[in-house]
């Protein structure tokens, strides 16, 4: 949930929703084998020779194929076996699904949930990292603000939504709020541990050169946080997704949330069963995208202690 | 004469001896090779040190020779016996402390092998005192590993490959880790054990000075990749032995200028390929 | 006084201020909201909650709550550690499971809620399946993560020693798992609270998600307030006592900095 005191206490850093993948633990478990006294040369060793290593990535695709398509039979039989309107077959889910995308309602729902996300989490980012550089570097104002943000921490963003509703409305407003005030929440408090955690041999051998002012906070300070601000953002990447459909499911009239409540009042299973799957897969493309741009664009900055 | 005792006595000789025949080890396809026709052999109760510039793949001969992996190519025999995989009788100490597990308690970390076997309470306790106390460790019995310091660490992975009364010890750069002070004392420390104890160690270094003050033969490799031994020489100073002393810095000499010539020529090696 | 009492004299001190002065804030601009009937003062909100604790509602509220998060997370972190280390040990488990264990965890509980009331009904069940649901992927990742960071060498050494599988399993890798697990059970809590309040909002007939709700349905704003700061309250309460029970039961496999 939140990067607080990362280093301090966990070893686990970051684990975003939909964050840690088989590539990440292959990645960690072909590190752990190789004997460590091999030449700078040579790029980072297999433990298996490499044609069983490309018959073991092979069979891997295979067995997750396999898997998933057991998953699927495994299903088809129950429905046919409870034979009930309640448990649809992924026959009728597919056309379901298909339906919603040829009479256009899922791409409608999906951009009015996306279209939610992205304000509330551009917006979220663009106030959350200044405000959290800032309280990061006055160690007076992050003393003064801890109180309550140990204390709102562990307010789930859903429980505003009812405020925000009454507030804000029905409409947009009351939903891009809630996806703002989390990423903020969670893109400020990576980012002021950011700044708190920056090496402190990096800041004295800045003052050694002479280097202060804005010239430190733009070639040290910054850098050197925006691992934390990224790995906050991604974690509140991954729980957007889970605020607006919460927020969707409760009061909203459109959205993949929406369509899911509404599937279920009247009753058709095989519809919100579409509906969770594309969000499910959308939120696993979202997450993928997320560590792509990040992998291409910040590879520098990004430690490798934090979730890829 | 009797077939039975000549065997017998080659059994008893063969017992706690390596031997490396012929050994290459590679990674694959498309990968250099790691080691490649590596030859040595190690006599039972010897004291041999492997040194070698970083990278040459020393801890690739422990990792075999220990069983954690399989040569591509020749025989890795111990007491006699092809190398089938880890076992007791080859206990290995390595350089990182991370091997001990924090969870347990010195004396639980030194009995653990014990356990394993499912020996008595009482007589592990026994045991685990008893090699605690040789390594110098009375009285820490119930500290946890993050409580320790580097050497103390150290001691007690010492004690807990003593405690299984292994014929080989492989040692894997045990001090490199530790500070200058520490690592003298457990240097001698260890030659004192190792006279008095008889095992056979494999003790894997790049530090020559430590070489030549605890082995009583050294294996000197190439440098990497393809690596194999490149000479073996016989340390035979008496103990105990003193880094000051002129034959201690003849010996410095030669085996520094054995090494130079090697990294020099893998950096030749380097620089040709660029 | 020692300076190290003194600071810790200035630090609460500081603390007490700092709550202070933002409980002035939020009463000051509650004060100015143009409508007083949205945004409750602080006073109006410690009111309605004497209110309701002397009328015994907001007991049911929070025990409800808390009963169902207890449940759902007992048996889905459990669920979670097996798994967990089954996949983190096995590597044909983790591909059979994988894809699962990703898809649903990109799938949020709330998406769930709606199949959850049709299949199980608006009662303690579905609260409760959906808690374990929440429990169950995170756990389980943390896990398998947990057993894929276990040190080689200890490993290593245990086989040197002559451990079995089985050996290795138990007495090694499950051991050195022990902080990834408390890690995912930390994080699972957290979603649980999350969870359990938007069940309680689409299903409303206790806690303190229905407390929420509440608030729109009476035109109390008062009751939302009441049902987040003791959300936030608790949330603490809960957090820092895992952290404790943690350090104080388990402390010899939690990772220490090293001298």
């Amino acid at each position: 949930m939140y990067h607080r005191d990362a280093a301090r206490h966990s070893p686990m850093t970051t684990t975003s929703r939909a964050g840690i993948s088989v590539d990440r633990l292959e990645a960690a478990a072909r590190r752990d084998p190789e004997p460590v006294d091999i030449g700078n040369a040579l790029p980072p060793v297999r433990r298996k020779r490499a044609s069983r290593a490309l018959l073991a990535r092979r069979s891997s695709w295979i067995l997750t194929a396999l898997s998933v398509a057991a998953g699927i039979i495994v299903w088809a039989i129950a429905s046919r076996a409870l034979d009930s309107p309640l448990f649809p077959s992924p026959v009728r889910i597919a056309h379901a699904l298909i339906e919603s995308i040829g009479d256009g309602t899922l791409l409608v729902d999906i951009a009015v949930s996306v279209r939610r996300i992205a304000i509330g989490f551009v917006l979220g980012c663009i106030v959350g990292v200044p405000l959290g550089l800032a309280m990061g570097l006055f160690p007076l104002v992050r003393a003064f603000c801890d109180p309550v943000v140990q204390f709102l921490r562990f307010v789930p963003p859903i429980a505003w939504l009812i405020p925000a509703i009454m507030w804000f409305g029905i409409g947009e407003t009351s939903k891009i709020a809630i996806i703002f005030y989390m990423t903020v929440f969670l893109v400020l408090l990576n980012t002021m541990t950011g700044v708190a955690a920056i090496p402190r041999n990096q800041l004295r051998s800045a003052e050694n050169y002479g280097v202060s002012g804005w010239q430190l906070f733009a070639w040290i300070v910054f850098p050197a946080t925006v691992s934390y601000s990224v790995a906050g953002a991604r974690i509140a990447m991954g729980n957007s997704f889970a605020a607006v459909v919460g927020a969707e499911l409760i009061a909203a009239n459109a959205g993949l949330g929406y369509r899911i409540v509404d599937s279920g009042q009247w009753m058709a299973m095989d519809q919100m069963f579409a509906a969770m799957l594309v969000l499910g897969l959308l939120g696993i493309a979202a997450d993928r995208l997320a560590r792509l741009l990040a992998a291409r664009f910040l590879r520098h900055y990004v430690h490798s202690d934090h979730a890829d | 004469m009797p077939i039975e005792p000549v065997a017998a006595r080659r059994r008893a000789a063969d017992a706690g001896s390596i031997a490396i025949r012929e050994v290459s080890f590679g990674f694959g396809a498309g990968r250099p090779e790691v080691l490649d026709d590596v030859t040595f052999d190690v006599a039972s109760g010897e004291f041999f040190v492997l040194l070698g510039p970083s990278g040459c793949g020393k801890s690739t001969v422990l990792n075999l020779i220990a069983g954690f992996e399989q040569p591509t190519q020749g025989t890795v025999l111990a007491s006699g016996r092809p190398v089938e995989g880890a076992a007791r009788d080859r206990v290995v100490i390595f350089q990182d402390s991370d091997s001990l597990y924090g969870w347990l308690t010195v004396r639980d970390n030194v009995t653990f092998p014990l356990r394993v076997q499912g020996i008595a309470a009482r007589e592990r306790d026994e045991r685990a005192l008893a090699a605690l106390k040789v390594v110098g460790l009375k009285g820490h019995e119930d500290k946890y590993p993050a409580e320790l310091s580097g050497g103390m660490k150290q001691r007690t992975q010492l004690a807990r490959a003593l405690v299984l009364d292994a014929p080989i010890l492989l040692m894997d750069e045990p001090f490199a880790a530790l500070d200058a002070q520490t690592r003298s004392i457990l240097q001698d420390e260890l030659v004192q054990l190792s006279v008095t104890m008889r095992r056979t160690v494999l003790f894997i270094t790049h530090d020559i000075g430590e070489a030549i003050l605890l082995g009583d033969r050294v294996g000197i490799m190439r440098a990497g990749p393809g690596s194999s031994i490149k000479e073996t020489i016989v340390v035979d100073l008496p103990r105990p032995r003193r880094r000051g002393s002129a034959d201690f810095g003849t010996l410095y000499e030669r085996i520094h200028r054995s090494i130079s010539e090697e990294v020099q020529q893998a950096l030749r090696r380097e620089d040709s390929l660029l | 006084m020692s300076t190290l009492t003194q600071q810790r004299r200035v630090g609460a001190m500081g603390y007490a201020l700092s709550v202070a002065v933002i409980l002035a804030l939020w009463q000051y601009g509650s004060s100015q909201a143009i409508i007083p009937l949205l945004f409750p003062s602080p006073l109006s909100t410690l009111r309605t909650a004497m209110r309701l604790l002397d009328e015994g509602r907001l007991t049911i509220d929070v025990i409800a709550s808390l009963r169902r998060i207890a449940i759902g997370f007992v048996i889905g972190s459990s669920a979670g550690i097996v798994l967990g280390m089954l996949m983190g040990s096995f590597r044909a488990v983790r591909i059979v499971f994988d894809p699962y264990v990703q898809f649903f965890r990109a799938l949020p509980a709330l998406a769930w809620i709606p199949a959850a009331m049709v299949w199980l009904g608006t009662g303690e069940e579905s609260k409760i399946a959906l808690l374990v649901y929440t429990t169950v992927f995170v756990v389980a990742l943390n896990t398998m993560i947990g057993v894929a960071s276990v040190p080689v060498n200890q490993i290593r050494g245990a086989r040197c020693f002559g451990c079995s599988n089985a050996q290795v399993f138990l007495m090694v890798k499950a051991p050195a798992t022990v902080p990834f697990m408390l890690t995912g059970m930390r994080l699972a809590m957290g979603n649980c609270f999350s969870t359990i309040v938007a069940a309680e909002l689409l299903a409303p007939k206790n806690g303190l998600g229905y407390l929420i709700f509440s608030a729109r349905t009476w035109m109390q704003t008062e009751y939302a307030f009441v049902g987040i700061v003791i959300l936030g309250l608790l949330g603490l309460i809960v957090d820092r006592a895992f952290v404790f029970a943690t350090r104080r039961l388990l402390q010899r496999f939690l990772p220490r900095p090293n001298r």
